[in-house]
């Protein structure tokens, strides 16, 4: 399974985004709710309005019913005059019928009738509207009712003569009144449904400016009184009575948010990125710092190293310069000292001398690793014998008691191209660092054998042996883990075999023993003198 | 090469280390040489200024005048000067090789080489005055 990184820049600016939006969003539902309450407190508002003008508009009705009664009481419920003075009060619309009836029998008998022609008496819906007529005194009171294929509301009014009552039947279309859309009109905003009842039902639709009943949508009703019954206006709005910019305004709110949520986002993730990258930078250059102080440090370090190796250097072309005097001397004198023991016949005195020969052949070597190693020369090179060569060096630095010398040539080899003291000087070094390494005795082992391009010399000893960390060491100057020397010597005989283009390398184990394999080139066959 | 016993042949020895003066005399001395002797080179240019040495055995190192310079101021006419040397620099020893110095030995030197070198410097010389050094 695979991980994706995502950037942190880019997570912070999704933060940015996500944030503002679902800010934007709150406020744009509080505005929203906000504006719809306050739509329907206006809506509320109209209603109420609505229901007022209604109520004064059907206390005229009640007048005008009133003044009928009056008039027909006045005229003794004559059945003529109340024809006569109703037609004046009264202004016949198409298919309406204005009555006089007579809720005294039963059914109640239609005693005058003026408009459209009604039956003789009424029934259902008529005679149960006239009957509650007369019981309510002094009050109109309707009834919105199927008669034969036509909707019909009826008015009903008591004369307060015996069982007479007024009663009006109209036809009804809700629909009629059609939608009042002109901008003048008052409450042309307004969708308006009125029900001769109090409740929203079809069945008392009396008029709606609207197709749909009940109406749909947010709707405020408000009952209003008709006589003795209690009338439901119901009205929403065609389009919002708080203005369409502050319906809307959630909408720019919550849009406006997201723009700027992700200009925002857009804006944290170039920021965040630059600065990401400025710290990138700001990072790598430190980086680059710390490398040169580490890389100055280091120089330092070295021209310290270079400084004090050539204090050194110059101390040790001193000394070594001072030791070579009182080293001539010495061997001088041991000369003489030969020479009379010679004489003489003294074979003891003889065993100390070729002691303190020995010894002054190896202040001898010290000085002359010292020398060279305060001042390398170039080696001047000539084709040397490595075996005669050998012989020479093995005469100089006889094997202590206790050691053997075991030399393989047998192979025979080439001579090598090589600077002849200083190659003496290298092979001096091995040798008697050999012996050093076999305090209690053992075998040097000395092979000297072609190898491609040159010639190989081992020098193996059977001593003490080092671990892998000193072997690392052991071609550094002045190291040494010799109770005696100074640490000069496979350092100088590493430099002079590097300088003759040769290779030097050693192995060893601690108690084993140790083994120095040094590569010369081999002379060109013919350069030979 | 051995000096004939009537005539010694004559070698001066010129080192400021008394040890390596004295024993340099004792070991010519046993090899049959004549041998005079010079603690610095100021001492050494007026011994073989008025006098004639066969050989001349001298350090480089030493006071007054180096044996490099000895060796300028004494070029004519030549004696053979063997010259010694614990540590010389390159310039002196390019300076000796320009002056015909006869050999240069670097101490510590093995004493049969010395008592050749000095045998070849004393035997007799060419008709030209003058043999190729040995060092």
């Amino acid at each position: 399974m695979t991980s994706i990184r995502i950037p942190t820049y880019r997570l912070a600016a999704f933060v940015v985004v996500v944030v503002i939006v679902s800010i934007a969003s709150v406020g744009s539902l509080l505005i929203r709710n906000a504006v719809r309450s306050e739509e329907h407190r206006l809506l509320q508002e109209r209603a109420s309005e609505i229901g007022l003008i209604l109520t004064e508009a059907f206390s005229g009705l009640q007048t005008q019913m009133a003044t009928v009664a009056g008039e027909t009481q006045l005229n003794g419920a004559d059945a003529r005059a109340f024809m006569a003075s109703t037609a004046t009060l009264i202004t016949a619309q198409p298919g309406s019928s204005t009555v006089l009836a007579d809720a005294g029998t039963d059914p109640v008998r239609f005693v005058a009738v003026i408009g459209t022609a009604l039956p003789p008496t009424a029934v259902g819906p008529a005679d149960a509207l006239i009957r509650r007529a007369l019981n309510l005194r002094a009050e109109i009171t309707t009834s919105v009712f199927d008669e034969g294929s036509a909707h019909v509301i009826g008015l009903a009014y008591p004369v307060g003569v015996g069982g007479l009552v007024i009663y009006r039947q109209l036809p009804l279309d809700p629909s009629a009144a059609g939608s009042a859309t002109s901008g003048s009109q008052p409450f042309h905003e307004l969708t308006v449904a009125l029900y001769a009842g109090p409740t929203q039902e079809k069945a008392t639709l009396i008029l709606t400016t609207s197709g749909q009943v009940p109406l749909r949508g947010s709707v405020a009703v408000a009952s209003t009184t008709f006589g003795a019954d209690q009338w439901l206006v119901a009205i929403n709005a065609t389009s919002p009575l708080v203005g369409n910019f502050a319906t809307n305004a959630f909408w720019l709110v919550l849009v406006g948010g997201v723009v700027v949520a992700l200009a925002l986002g857009a804006l944290a993730d170039s920021l965040l990125r630059r600065r990401e990258h400025t710290l990138a930078l700001v990072d790598q250059r430190t980086a680059e710092l710390r490398d040169s102080m580490a890389k100055l440090e280091l120089a330092q370090e070295q021209v310290l190293r270079q400084a004090r190796l050539a204090a050194i250097g110059e101390l040790a072309a001193g000394v070594g310069h001072e030791l070579r005097n009182p080293l001539g001397v010495i061997t001088n004198a041991h000369y003489l000292l030969r020479a009379g023991f010679e004489q003489q016949g003294g074979n003891g005195l003889m065993r100390h001398l070729a002691l303190a020969e020995r010894e002054v052949g190896a202040a001898t070597l010290i000085v002359g690793d010292l020398l060279d190693f305060a001042g390398p020369r170039e080696p001047v090179t000539t084709p040397v014998g490595l075996h005669e060569l050998l012989d020479e060096v093995l005469d100089l630095a006889a094997p202590p008691s206790g050691i053997t010398v075991d030399r393989d040539e047998s192979a025979g080899c080439s001579p090598v191209l090589a600077d002849r003291d200083q190659l003496r000087q290298v092979l001096l070094n091995l040798i008697t660092n050999a012996y050093e390494a076999m305090p209690g005795g053992g075998a040097v082992t000395v092979v000297v054998r072609e190898a491609p391009g040159g010639v190989e010399l081992q020098v193996t000893d059977s001593g003490v042996g080092m671990d892998q960390e000193t072997a690392a060491q052991v071609f550094q100057p002045f190291f040494t883990r010799k109770a005696r020397g100074i640490g000069l010597g496979l350092a100088v005989t590493k430099r002079i075999i590097d300088a003759h283009g040769g290779g030097i390398s050693v192995t060893s184990a601690p108690g084993v023993g140790t083994t120095f394999r040094v590569d010369l080139p081999a002379a060109v066959v013919g350069a030979a003198p | 090469m051995k000096p004939t016993v009537l005539v010694k042949q004559t070698v001066l020895v010129v080192d400021d280390a008394a040890g390596m003066r004295q024993t340099l005399v004792d070991i010519l001395e046993a090899a049959g040489y004549s041998v005079s002797i010079a603690v610095d080179g100021g001492a050494a240019l007026a011994l073989a200024r008025g006098e004639r040495f066969d050989v001349i055995l001298m350090d480089i190192q030493m006071p007054v005048l180096t044996g490099v310079e000895v060796l300028a101021a004494l070029d004519h006419p030549p004696p053979q000067i063997v010259l010694m040397t614990a540590y010389a620099l390159e310039e002196q020893m390019g300076k000796a090789r320009d002056h015909q110095a006869f050999a240069i030995l670097q101490k510590p030197f093995q004493i049969a080489r010395l008592l050749h070198v000095v045998a070849e410097a004393a035997a007799p010389c060419d008709g030209n005055g003058y043999r190729p050094g040995l060092g």
